[in-house]
């Protein structure tokens, strides 16, 4: 427990101490900033100021009511298409987050000590994974802040149904523990941060546009299945949504602790590669 | 308190090490000697956990280093060759660092880490950053390391390695000094390291211990032949007759390197004597009697080199007589790495 606080402790401190946590927080703030605002907020605002517009329109002409004009609701119009955003910016940032995690031991031989420290190498991954961790719980936190804001703002409140919306947080918060886990993996297979955050960049990249094959046309649907299986982005939707199913969480939960355990053995096959 | 017997590493089908055993008393200091690429690493590496031998078994302080790693890893302070630092932290809160890894807690901690900062004099570059220290200070801070834990042995891998001949006397008398009642295996290629700091070698050659024994009683053995270096001035090819007539002297011989070459300054014989009985006496004698100028007269002592030397072109000749027995079994899938 001592070692695996010493590990803890030194990660957290060495990732404010170097740019890193810094340059991945204030991109993904301006990211994330970006898309709330502009993509979002503004064009919500403008939808809500028009909306009585339409709905006149719409009672005078029953035309229109075939069209898709939803009532303007801050949690259905905003909450799924915005953290469907942020998890796309997260596949971006994820990778130097995770890069030099253990690479980084690996390059300066500092490894060699943890290797013959009383430590075991569950002890090592969970601490810098829970060092990650902190740093991504930050980047979350922030956009709790950010939805807070409309009902700090609005006369009534009550803006945020704060329900689906710790469901779409809870998607969001999975969502990235999986991420770094699978940044993990590539982080412990080599000594070169690029080439791991690269690898990862990779793996998150296509866990992403495979999902794409699940809603495309002409598809078998058997390939449909396997890409809405794999992809790491669809799991997330209806939990964005709102909708928590326990087969979502648990296959983000899977992907967490079965890339921990491959980073872990990845870690171990230097007492019998060697 | 050490206690290897029959190790065995292979790297694929290479075998850094090949039946490598010895023993270490407790309080010793024991010198491991051997050119690069020897196996001293992977010898030490085995030690300390880094990973497992191939075969053969290793006990440090009574406990297994195969089954009862932790154990082993609680008393083992390590400093690795390369001396591998996280240079961005600074000298105090790195080693705080790795006591609390080792998990000593509370106010221990401070304690023992302002024991070995003062220990290994490091008190001036307690909040420096590691990667701001000269390579000196930094070999401090990897000893301070593996002290922290006060651990009964310390394992270290070429502690004097790229340091200036002023550092490589502190970091010698400070490995000294904090031994103390301490087990220390320190490896180096460097002799006279040795010579200085331990009680007993063990001369490692590719792979295979070629002598293991104190000092003392290495030197010793070879030491039935003494020569002497006689710088003589005049007619040096009399002397040369003159000093191989007495009886007893085993050769002469020019040694036209030491001489340069100049005659004025006198030329340089090298004397094969018997250590018993000492003839350096009749030798002097007998080049001033010729008329010639004894210059200088100085005995070569028997140097570790000589005996590193010697160990290892015996155990070439034991080796090239027994190859044809052993082609066939095994060169066909062990090679040792030459140097």
């Amino acid at each position: 427990m001592k070692a695996f606080l010493a590990i803890f402790k030194r990660e957290v401190k060495q990732y404010f101490t170097s740019p890193i946590a810094y340059v991945v927080l204030v991109i993904f703030s301006f990211l994330s900033a970006w898309f709330y605002a502009i993509g979002f907020l503004f064009q919500f605002s403008e939808y809500c100021e028009q909306y009585p517009m339409i709905q006149m329109q719409m009672q005078q002409n029953p035309m229109m009511m075939n069209q898709n004009f939803p009532v303007p609701n801050f949690t259905d119009l905003i909450i799924p298409g915005y953290f469907g955003t942020l998890s796309i910016v997260l596949i971006f940032l994820v990778p130097l987050l995770t890069m030099r995690a253990i690479s980084e031991e690996k390059r300066q031989g500092t490894i060699e000590l943890l290797y013959t420290y009383p430590l075991s190498d569950l002890q090592v991954v969970l601490a810098k994974y829970m060092a990650s961790m902190v740093v991504f719980t930050l980047m979350a936190l922030l956009v709790v802040f950010y939805l807070m804001i409309p009902d700090f703002f609005s006369k009534e409140g009550g803006v945020v149904a704060w329900k689906p919306a710790s469901s779409a947080i809870l998607g969001f918060y999975l969502f990235g523990a999986a991420c770094i886990a699978i940044g993990f993996i590539f982080s412990a297979l080599t000594e070169n941060q690029i080439v791991s955050a690269a690898l990862t960049f990779t793996l998150l990249l296509f866990m992403w546009v495979v999902g794409w094959a699940a809603q495309g046309d002409n598809i078998p649907e058997q390939w449909k299945k396997v890409a809405e299986a794999v992809s790491l982005t669809n799991r997330s939707s209806d939990l964005y949504k709102g909708l928590v199913h326990l087969s979502d969480i648990v296959f983000y939960l899977c992907v967490m602790v079965g890339s921990l355990f491959i980073t872990m053995r990845s870690l171990e096959s230097h007492r019998w590669r060697a | 308190m050490i206690e290897v017997e029959n190790l065995c590493k292979f790297y694929g089908s290479v075998a850094a090490i090949r039946d490598v055993s010895f023993h270490v008393e407790k309080g010793e200091i024991l010198g491991f000697l051997g050119p690069n690429g020897a196996g001293k690493t992977t010898t030490m590496r085995i030690l300390t956990g880094y990973f497992p031998a191939t075969s053969g078994t290793a006990r440090v302080a009574g406990f297994d280093v195969f089954n009862q790693l932790d154990e082993v890893r609680k008393r083992i302070g390590y400093l690795p060759e390369n001396v591998p630092l996280y240079t961005d932290m600074s000298v105090d809160s790195y080693l705080d660092f790795a006591a609390q890894i080792k998990g000593i807690s509370g106010r221990d901690r401070k304690q023992a880490v302002n024991k070995v900062v003062s220990d290994c004099g490091l008190e001036t570059m307690r909040h420096r950053l590691i990667k701001k220290l000269s390579k000196g200070y930094r070999q401090r801070v990897g000893l301070a390391q593996a002290l922290v834990n006060d651990p009964e042995v310390l394992i270290l891998d070429e502690p004097t390695v790229g340091l200036d001949p002023k550092q490589i006397k502190e970091i010698r008398s400070l490995v000294k000094d904090l031994s103390g009642r301490r087990t220390v295996i320190l490896s180096t290629h460097i002799l006279p390291e040795v010579s200085m700091t331990c009680n007993r070698v063990v001369i490692i050659h590719q792979g295979r211990i070629i002598a293991a024994d104190t000092l003392a009683n290495l030197t010793q053995q070879n030491a039935t032949n003494t020569e002497i270096l006689a710088t003589v001035r005049g007619d040096v090819d009399r002397v040369e007759n003159i000093v191989r007539a007495i009886p007893g002297v085993r050769n002469v011989a020019r040694d036209t390197e030491k001489s340069n070459g100049r005659s004025d300054q006198g030329q340089v014989l090298r004397v094969g004597l018997p250590t018993e009985p000492d003839l350096r006496g009749k030798v002097a004698r007998a080049i001033t009697d010729s008329g010639a100028e004894l210059i200088d007269l100085r005995s070569r002592e028997i140097t570790l080199e000589d005996v590193f030397i010697r160990s290892i072109s015996a155990e070439n000749a034991r080796e090239s007589d027994s190859a044809e027995g052993m082609v066939i079994s095994e060169s066909s899938h062990v090679e040792v790495p030459r140097q």
